[in-house]
């Protein structure tokens, strides 16, 4: 098994622009095509929003880029993802690693039923971890800090993590993937389930993460993509009911003056 | 909550640039004044050059005001924030360009010349019109209705000294002491004032607007 | 919408009831309701009764009472309470009154150094004491109509007692069984059912963990793992008695070396094993325990395993670390339920060869031994109204086994329930 090098010289464009790129990339469950012809180039320590209504393929493309499709029976990809310039769906590349790279925060908070300490100690424990229980608890509370929750739950680490409440759920979702140092964080439509101060709470968060991490959220909000996101993408479902990326830009221009007309009809919230 | 990520924090940086453009505002109304009582065109050469930044300043916060309304969708009181302050930013605007005109008149009496029918009525007035911009813009900035509805009084003051003006200038002619264009110049200065207070009060109904979403006329 | 006339034909939209037609509508409308809420409680109250009626009889049979009358005193025999006395007083006793040649006997079925002070007691009170019970008598007969048996017994039997019994008491539970139906119990037969219960519980549960596992985590959606899921449900369905069969040809006689233990040294035994039975057992409670361990851990939500695997974990670190935490609850339930259904199992251990008369406890895999549902199944076909009674007492037995089993297995059930 290959690993993904950073280290590794030329073939990775460790310092490159753009963490994830997709290229001509066909997703398809079966026989059915769910998402067509997607290019786009993820800017690295950006967040960027894919938004579109529903069924367009949105949660499809980012469960792909670490290869969560996999475990969909069926589905195959055509076309390249790269991540630092390797495409992660060379059969040389083992999924795992992958996830282990590019995490994931899902749509409904999914914390283990165990303790707070366990749930964000379980990602570096089976991908190898080693080292004392001091060093356990630094890497607990960083996890937590980096989350923004650790004042919260720092008297009740050993409390089952799904005794706390939904925004806080979510919270300590997000710490159990940056417990294990992903490079990119991929958020499914984070903030649906929860209310509207939690949601708050996590986008001032996502904002914070921007700095050490590379985001890309899907969400139904468009509120939210305009507040938080620095590119958007927006993706339309085509006649043969196969998702299609539109338009790709800067927030600030996809939300003033959006240069395709259903990008502007979608925004205005004239269908979908 | 979030400091720095909330509707607050946005409003609040809207509502300073307004206070920016509302300083500017009076500042160069009161220079123009000033170019006005000293005859001074270099004061006022320098209001005419400025003016360009004052729109500027509007267009800043319109385009603020847009993005605030799709990140935040606003409703109820908050959105009547943001909309009078794109309104107010209008109205600022035009005293800016109104003030603009006070000292391009004062740079045509130099450069004609004529002399302005200078009296004391004349540049009392203007501190009036000064005060009740200051006035109506900090009743504006404060969301203070009460102090909002005493514009109204100040602005019919202003009103009856344009009238006093108006037969004053006119007697003036009659008398010779001053000229035709002199006149003029002169009167389209205490219209050009009268047009700001009328601007200010604009402002103080704007200002009950937001506090109680009801449309009060305080224009006579 | 609304139309004044009531025939239907007349408009294009048919009729709908208005006015007075809607209360006499809404009541027609409930009173066929009621009449099948009528019919639902009819079925219950039915089911009811079939059950009370059950449960009434079995309560019947064993309690009463009981006539009886004696050989020997047992005072004659020892001035101390006989179960007072050491197993070695006892043999005495027993040597003093019994014929050599039945003492040398009793030996040889079981030698006297590894028979328990309980069944040389019996041996006393079957041979010596010859406590003998010449009638019996039903519970509600016994509080009826009691001067009734009084005054017959008086008659027929004049050196009788008339005594109250509680067929399930104590001793029941602990002795072995015995031809003399007041001085049986159910002891050996109990702890026969927990042996084979052991061996089955032992092979049946990893097996179908594993094999719930592999078949819900692992297995494709291909036509073979259909086919291997369509046979273990089928399996579920089968009679037990095949089961019987399968155990008989293939354990009994087939690897009559390895059940019988003659591969491991022991001589004296054939394939009519605890461990025929428990391997026959597993077999017919294996496709109960795959599919409960399929949907225990088909209930774990698919949320918990894709948190796993987002943060890169392999498909065995996801299984081990949490589906099968947190499947083990309901696994652990419907492993109690198979094992109330084992329990109860007869008609597959008859096959096999359970032996019906058997007296000593088991003390290896490969012991011969009986089982409850034997036990009764034994009694009830012989003669005699007081084979009746202990078999009531067997049924109470088994029953409030299952019952306790159950119970704990609700309880279980109730106490791990998780929210998500």
């Amino acid at each position: 098994m290959q690993t993904i090098n950073l280290s590794a010289g030329d073939t990775f464009q460790e310092n490159g622009k753009y963490a994830v790129e997709l290229q001509d990339t066909h997703i398809f469950y079966g026989s059915f095509r769910a998402v067509k012809d997607v290019s786009l180039k993820i800017e690295r320590q950006k967040i960027t929003a894919f938004i579109g209504p529903s069924g367009c393929g949105k949660s499809t493309v980012l469960r792909a880029i670490n290869r969560m499709n996999d475990l969909i029976a069926g589905s195959r990809l055509n076309g390249r993802i790269l991540f630092h310039g390797k495409n992660i769906y060379d059969p040389d590349v083992d999924p795992v690693e992958v996830r282990r790279r590019i995490g994931m925060v899902f749509q409904k908070p999914n914390p283990f039923p165990k303790s707070i300490y366990e749930n964000i100690m379980f990602g570096p424990r089976i991908n190898g971890w080693r080292g004392t229980k001091a060093q356990a608890d630094e890497l607990v509370e960083r996890a937590l800090r980096g989350a923004a929750i650790w004042d919260e739950v720092k008297d009740k680490l050993h409390q089952p993590g799904t005794a706390l409440s939904g925004g806080q759920q979510q919270r300590l979702c997000i710490a159990r993937a940056l417990a294990v140092q992903p490079e990119v964080i991929l958020m499914d439509e984070p903030c649906s389930a929860l209310d509207p101060i939690s949601t708050l709470k996590i986008e001032e968060l996502m904002l914070e993460l921007r700095r050490n991490y590379t985001i890309i959220i899907v969400t139904h909000n468009m509120q939210q993509a305009s507040r938080v996101s620095d590119y958007t993408a927006f993706f339309l479902m085509d006649a043969d009911r196969a998702g299609q990326l539109v338009e790709y830009g800067p927030t600030e221009q996809i939300f003033t003056s959006p240069n395709d007309k259903r990008t502007e009809d979608y925004i205005s919230g004239r269908f979908g | 909550m979030g400091a720095l990520h909330s509707m607050a924090h946005d409003y609040e940086y809207l509502r300073r640039t307004l206070d920016a453009m509302a300083r500017r505002v009076q500042s160069a109304l009161h220079e123009s004044l000033q170019a006005l009582r000293r005859s001074d065109t270099i004061g006022a050469d320098q209001i005419i050059h400025d003016d360009p930044d004052i729109n500027a300043l509007q267009q800043d916060i319109e385009d603020l005001v847009v993005r605030f309304i799709t990140q935040w969708q606003p409703v109820l009181r908050d959105l009547r924030r943001v909309l009078t302050i794109l309104a107010v930013a209008g109205e600022l605007e035009r005293i800016g360009d109104y003030a603009k005109q006070v000292a391009r008149r004062v740079r045509q009496a130099h450069d004609e010349p004529y002399a302005l029918v200078m009296t004391a009525d004349l540049l009392a007035m203007g501190q009036m019109t000064e005060h009740i911009l200051a006035d109506s813009i900090a009743a504006f900035l404060a969301e203070d209705v009460a102090h909002a509805r005493t514009i109204a009084a100040a602005d019919d003051q202003i009103d009856a000294r344009r009238h006093d003006l108006t037969a004053a200038i006119r007697h003036a002619v009659a008398s010779g002491v001053a000229s035709f264009d002199a006149a003029v110049a002169t009167l389209d200065i205490t219209q050009t004032l009268e047009r700001i207070a009328d601007r200010a009060t604009n402002i103080a109904e704007r200002t009950i607007y937001l506090a109680t979403a009801a449309h009060e006329s305080l224009n006579a | 919408m609304s139309v004044s006339s009531a025939d239907p034909r007349e408009h294009s939209t048919g009729y709908l009831p208005t006015g007075n037609d809607i209360q006499r509508n809404i009541a027609s409308r409930r009173r066929r309701g009621l009449v099948w809420q009528i019919v639902f409680l009819s079925s219950l109250l039915i089911g009811l009764l079939a059950l009370l009626t059950l449960l009434y009889t079995i309560v019947d049979d064993s309690f009463g009472y009981i006539a009886v009358q004696t050989k020997i005193d047992p005072e004659e025999l020892s001035d101390r309470p006989l179960e007072e006395l050491s197993k070695e007083e006892l043999i005495e006793i027993l040597r003093a009154n019994v014929s050599a040649g039945l003492f040398r006997r009793f030996d040889r079925d079981e030698p006297f150094a590894e028979r328990s002070k309980e069944s040389v007691l019996q041996l006393i009170e079957e041979r010596v004491i010859g406590r003998d019970v010449v009638a019996s008598y039903k519970l509600t007969e016994s509080l009826l109509e009691r001067e009734r048996i009084e005054a017959t017994v008086r008659e027929r039997f004049p050196r009788a007692e008339l005594e109250f019994h509680s067929w399930i008491n104590y001793d029941f539970l602990t002795r072995p069984m015995s031809s003399v139906p007041v001085l049986s119990g159910v002891g050996n037969a109990i702890l026969g059912s927990l042996w084979v219960i052991a061996i089955t519980m032992l092979l049946a549960v990893p097996i179908g963990i594993l094999g719930g596992v592999y078949l819900e985590e692992y297995a494709s959606d291909t036509w073979y793992y259909r086919l291997i899921e369509t046979n273990i449900n089928n399996l579920a369905g089968v009679p037990s008695i095949i089961y019987g069969i399968l155990g008989l040809a293939v354990f009994v006689r087939a690897l009559e070396p390895i059940t019988s233990g003659a591969a491991f040294g022991v001589t004296d035994s054939n394939g009519r094993t605890i461990l025929s039975a428990g391997l026959t057992m597993a077999l017919l409670v294996l496709p109960l325990m795959i599919i409960n361990a399929r949907e225990a851990i088909r209930a774990v939500p698919q949320s918990i395993r894709l948190a796993s695997y987002g943060l890169g974990a392999t498909r065995w670190q996801t299984i081990w670390n949490h589906v099968l935490p947190n499947a083990l609850p309901g696994i652990l339930t419907g492993t109690i339920l198979s094992m109330s259904r084992a329990i109860g199992e007869t008609a597959p251990l008859i096959v096999i060869g359970a032996s019906t008369f058997i007296v000593f406890s088991p003390d290896s895999v490969f012991d011969k031994f009986t089982v409850i549902p034997i036990q009764i199944y034994n009694w009830t076909s012989q003669p005699g109204s007081q084979f009746r009674n202990i078999a009531a007492a067997a049924i109470i037995v088994l029953l409030t086994t299952l019952l306790l089993l159950n119970a704990t297995a609700i309880l279980l059930r109730n106490r791990f329930k998780r929210s998500y």
